[in-house]
């Protein structure tokens, strides 16, 4: 790295003494701003796991333009005569101002938009203190909410300085140094803010790292300094993009790539824990206040289902309690983890709240994504899914949520095997005095004696559920209570209960019997009241128990009379409504080991939108990689010509330059028949090109190849517009073979030589060398 | 930088070509040809011109001889021609009582040996001290030969019965070997128009235009040309490559290294330039090497020569060492 030390020195003048010279370095350097605010951009684009693009486009476009803006002002270089412009076209402003300017420019920017609440819409110490504040936060904040993250001024602050401190240094690299790829470098480091924080994110951060790549490549293009003819460079800036296009399409379909590591894994979220009180205590008293209306909901797409409000996972006995971790989102529910369904049903539900004590909130199975009125910070448990306030939710909030109901298949479900989930099969089975308690054995018996028979996990659980429904009655004035002693009650002497008791001894029996089991506490879909509306009361209550099984995720089971889904059973809802006594039919042929699951449908992505990494099919995977191997090795081909050539002409060493365009003049000429030996010496070489490219052109030859061998033999150091001279003797020579081979040919040659181990035709050492007198 | 010519450089060039416009006086339509003997004058080595007889082997060392104000001798090589014929006899004089070396005529500044192989290898090997070391050893004795010293030595290809072959020794102290050949129809023509003009067309009427001394000094203005790393590596590179070809039973020894460079320091500066280019190697190595080289029987039944091998080594020899750019 050259950084160019603050020079003052008068203004350049042009050899006559007459006007200024135009400087293409200058030029250049100024057009290297475009790629760099490309370079911040990809970025930028970056953070769009993290945010909105709603939220983060407005901010981006002044983090991005201002420091580009103030780094081309500040260095001088603007202006038809920069009076500040230092020898080769170097920014003579010292670089302190420059930063100074920039970060109180941030500072005045960051406190009059993100933080001009704060302040009133003027800058001022109270807005910049809660802008640092912010931005010291913000990345543990961010790594502790669900992203997208919700588009605060607290959280867009990061993004608003990552990509402003980006823009900047890039922008003051690329106006100081020479070196063509070295102002991407912060923007590459400065990607990984984004490629972090945006795991577990919805999309991919393949598109931005591609977007990232081609505008390091167009850096490169810019800030190279070999003189480009316009169609060097059309051809060139398609290569860039393809690049870029096959970089970002390519990328995640990769073969051998692993989950992304998440940070979040590390971060301790600041938790809500619930303390309200169970909603599964409250069950009896909504059922008594049955005519209360509880909330209202209007859907679209598919025909509603139950309302889950809490999953209580967790049972010491005494109560069945949440061992939720709420953890704030900024609308998007992760999808359940290691669930597959069969298919998945949309559902969009808008809920109005009249009269729902606690803090959770209703939404159809697992939303996938919420929104809430703007100020309402929204939290869910990323386990189960279940949305939360956090705090009391108050009468007539209103929310939206979007579920994927899922569907499964009952040949998939018939076979299903429990899940390994230890916590979920905990029952305790020792009283506080250390002593076994009896109810626990009693229910293993009813559970043994029930599900004799069924060979499979499911079925086991399709039995209790069935046992349960036809062996007990609902009674809406049921005691409520589902303790041990409670259900021991219920199994043996009551026969009535309400869905509390139906669902808290399914999820204790199956427990017994080894199967990872919850309580989920929800509402029916309710009363319609018009197209699309429903009215949920009290009496709509119910629990229902899930299993959880391999491959599934968690499975509702309706053991509660009459409270079952639509078509009076007790299993959930399958792929074809015939298949559903299929899947809880026993089984009649010998046990088979269970199918391996399906992928989701395409058309109907799974609960929560899930859009991960997916890999191609093995069929797909070898092919793809030769097309990858191929596009690489051919852009690689075209590249490598053109960077040979730009790096012998751009070289500092004159002499270097010299031969470089010697080199090139017999790379050309082997095109035309010149052996490529290398035996050849430079009188011969340039008799060969007199003779075949004749005119001219060749004529000139024999005085460039004495320049080389006076270069190369003699020490001779010329100067630069000898250099220059044979530069354009080489150009004139490419011309001239170019008109004389084929394209085809041409393009052929270009392929083979970029073949690893392929020699190249030489005419030149590569270095003047020390001569030796005697 | 570049150097310009040093003023010994350009002198030397100016003289080289002035002698060799005074020799294509008499020798029509072989500048090549007196251009290297000329080389081989400057380098202070010796020539050997072979060819078949009449083509002018005799008169062209005649003329270098008279073109150069210099001691001259000539050698008729006879097969009864004896050592002391040629390199000096040590006398008693009777009157002073003591022995006197009476010096031969390879005590002169340019040495004509016509029909060198027909003289018995003895005397032959006569030569051997004096062509490398510029002395002759009589009766214990050194006696130094003036410098410069050079050999012009001829002899025919063709008509080989009763003569002696050079030994190879010999043949690797002669700096180059070089064919006269056969004049273009125009030179010929040239030749017999100035035959047949009056005028005297004998090498000895040649006017002389640089003298021994200043020969002697071209000598070593030639040595001070530059010659760069690379150059060393690619001419030692060339001598090697005689060595290990399959056809070449006994390659270039390193006094053909010498010699070569010798010669190459010699071209370039008679080119008024203070530095050798590869050019200059390829120019000189058939000449300076291919006399060298013991060729393998089968090769030599093939018809292959010394300078078949030359060029097929200046063929493949590369010049960068493999280096990129």
């Amino acid at each position: 790295m050259s950084v160019t030390a603050p020079v003052r020195t008068a203004p350049a003048a042009s050899p006559s003494g007459q006007g200024h010279v135009p400087d293409p370095d200058r030029a250049r350097r100024l057009w290297s701003l475009l790629p760099v605010a490309a370079l911040s951009a990809a970025v930028g684009y970056g953070f769009a796991p993290v945010f909105r693009p709603s939220d983060l486009l407005p901010v981006l476009a002044v983090a991005l333009l201002t420091p580009v803006v103030l780094s081309a002002v500040l260095s001088g270089l603007l202006g038809r005569h920069p009076a500040r412009q230092g020898r080769e076209g170097h920014p003579t402003l010292p670089l302190w101002p420059s930063a100074l300017l920039t970060a109180v420019a941030w500072a005045v920017v960051v406190s009059a938009t993100l933080f001009h609440e704060v302040s009133d819409g003027l800058p001022g110490g109270p807005a910049l203190r809660a802008a640092w504040s912010a931005l010291l936060d913000a990345p543990h904040a961010l790594l502790s909410t669900i992203p997208p993250a919700p588009g605060e001024p607290e959280l867009l602050v990061l993004p608003h300085a990552v990509v402003w401190t980006t823009t900047a240094v890039c922008a003051e690299l690329a106006l100081r140094t020479r070196a063509p790829l070295l102002p991407a470098l912060p923007a590459v480091l400065a990607f990984g803010f984004p490629l972090v924080l945006g795991v577990d994110g919805p999309g991919s951060s393949y598109p931005a790292a591609g977007a990232l790549a081609g505008a390091a490549a167009l850096l490169a293009l810019v800030r190279s300094r070999a003189r480009l003819p316009l169609r060097a460079m059309a051809l060139r800036l398609p290569a860039v993009v393809a690049l870029g296009l096959v970089a970002a399409l390519l990328g995640p379909h990769l073969p051998g790539l692993g989950t992304p590591y998440d940070l979040r894994k590390t971060v301790t979220p600041p938790t809500v824990r619930p303390e309200s009180t169970s909603p599964l205590d409250q069950v009896a008293a909504w059922m008594r206040n049955g005519d209360e209306e509880v909330f209202t909901v209007r859907t679209s797409g598919a025909a509603p289902r139950n309302y889950r409000l809490a999953v209580l996972d967790r049972y010491d006995g005494t109560t069945w309690t949440s061992g939720a971790g709420l953890t704030r989102t900024g609308g998007r529910v992760p999808a359940e983890k290691d669930a597959a369904p069969d298919g998945t049903k949309r559902l969009e539900q808008r809920f109005t709240v009249r009269s729902l004590p606690g803090i959770w909130l209703p939404a159809a199975d697992r939303p996938s994504a919420v929104s809430a009125p703007e100020g309402t910070s929204l939290s869910v448990d990323p386990d189960s899914g279940v949305l939360s306030t956090g705090e009391a939710v108050p009468r007539g909030f209103t929310y939206t949520a979007t579920s994927h109901l899922p569907v499964y298949d009952a040949e998939r479900l018939r076979f299903a095997t429990a899940a390994h989930d230890p916590a979920r099969v905990d029952l305790p089975d020792l009283d506080a005095a250390g002593q076994p308690i009896a109810s626990v054995r009693s229910f293993a018996k009813i559970a043994e004696r029930v599900t004799r028979g069924a060979t499979h996990p499911y079925q086991r659980a399709v039995r209790l559920a069935d046992w349960l429904r036809a062996t007990y009655r609902l009674d809406a004035g049921a005691l409520p209570g589902h303790t041990y002693r409670s259900l021991e009650f219920f199994l043996a002497d009551g026969g009535r209960g309400t869905s509390e008791q139906f669902a808290a001894s399914f999820a204790v029996l199956a427990r017994t019997l080894g199967l990872p089991t919850r309580v989920a506490v929800g509402f029916r879909p309710g009363t319609r009241t018009g197209p699309g509306t429903w009215q949920v009361r009290g009496r709509d209550v119910l629990a229902w128990p899930e299993v959880r099984f391999t491959d599934v995720g968690w499975v509702p089971f309706h053991p509660t009379p009459g409270e079952a889904e639509p078509g009076g059973s007790s299993a959930v809802a399958v792929e074809r409504p015939g298949e559903r006594q299929r899947a809880q039919g026993e089984s009649a042929e010998p046990a088979r080991p269970p199918t391996p699951p399906r992928t989701p449908d395409e058309t109907a992505p799974a609960a929560g939108g899930a859009t991960g990494s997916v890999l191609p099919p093995p069929w797909l995977t070898v092919p793809l990689a030769l097309l990858l191997l191929a596009t690489a090795y051919v852009l690689y081909a075209l590249w490598l010509p053109h960077h040979r050539r730009g790096r012998r002409r751009n070289d500092p060493d004159v002499r270097r330059r010299v031969l470089g365009a010697w080199q090139q003049i017999v790379e050309r000429l082997t095109e035309i028949g010149l052996p490529a030996t290398g035996a050849h010496t430079a009188q011969e070489i340039a008799a060969f090109g007199a003779q075949h490219v004749g005119g001219p052109v060749g004529g000139r030859l024999p005085a460039l190849a004495t320049l080389v061998n006076e270069v190369e033999y003699a020490g001779r150091t010329p100067d630069s517009a000898a250099a220059d001279a044979a530069w354009s003797q080489c150009e004139a020579v490419e011309k001239t073979v170019r008109h004389r081979v084929p394209r085809h040919i041409r393009l052929l040659r270009l392929l083979r030589s970029a073949a690893p181990g392929r020699r190249r035709p030489r005419g030149a050492r590569p270095l003047p060398v020390p001569v030796r007198r005697r | 930088m570049t150097s310009p010519p040093t003023d010994g450089t350009a002198r030397l060039a100016q003289c080289f070509h002035a002698l060799a416009d005074n020799v294509e006086r008499i020798v029509k339509g072989k500048r090549d040809t007196i251009e290297l003997a000329l080389t081989c004058l400057f380098a202070e080595g010796h020539l050997l011109i072979e060819d078949v007889p009449g083509t002018g082997k005799t008169t062209l060392a005649r003329c270098l001889a008279s073109s150069i104000e210099a001691d001259f001798a000539r050698v008729q090589f006879t097969p009864d021609l004896l050592p002391s014929d040629i390199t000096g006899v040590t006398v008693y004089r009777q009157n002073t009582g003591a022995f006197e070396f009476l010096p031969g005529p390879v005590f002169a500044n340019i040495v004509l040996g016509d029909e060198i192989n027909r003289a018995s290898p003895k005397t032959q090997s006569a030569l051997l001290e004096v062509m490398e070391e510029r002395r002759v050893t009589a009766d214990g004795t050194t006696h130094p030969v003036p410098r410069p010293f050079m050999v012009l030595a001829t002899q025919n290809s063709v008509d080989m019965g009763g003569t002696y072959p050079l030994p190879e020794a010999q043949l690797d102290r002669f700096l180059m070997r070089i064919t006269v050949g056969y004049p273009d129809h125009a030179s010929e023509v040239a030749v017999l128009t100035g035959a047949g003009s009056g005028t005297d067309t004998t090498p000895e009427s040649l006017t002389p235009v640089a003298t021994a001394r200043e020969i002697a000094e071209f000598v070593k203005a030639a040595a001070e040309v530059q010659v760069a790393d690379a150059l060393y590596d690619y001419l030692v590179r060339v001598v090697a490559a005689t060595r290990a070809l399959p056809d070449v039973r006994l390659g270039a020894s390193p006094r053909g290294s010498v010699a070569l460079l010798r010669a190459v320091r010699v071209r370039a500066a008679s080119q008024s330039r203070p530095y050798a280019f590869p050019e200059d190697v390829k120019a000189l190595a058939g000449p300076v090497l291919a006399h060298r080289l013991i060729l393998t029987p089968e090769a030599e039944l093939s018809g292959r020569t010394g300078t078949d091998v030359i060029d097929e080594v200046l063929a493949t020899v590369e010049l960068n060492n493999g280096a990129r750019l």
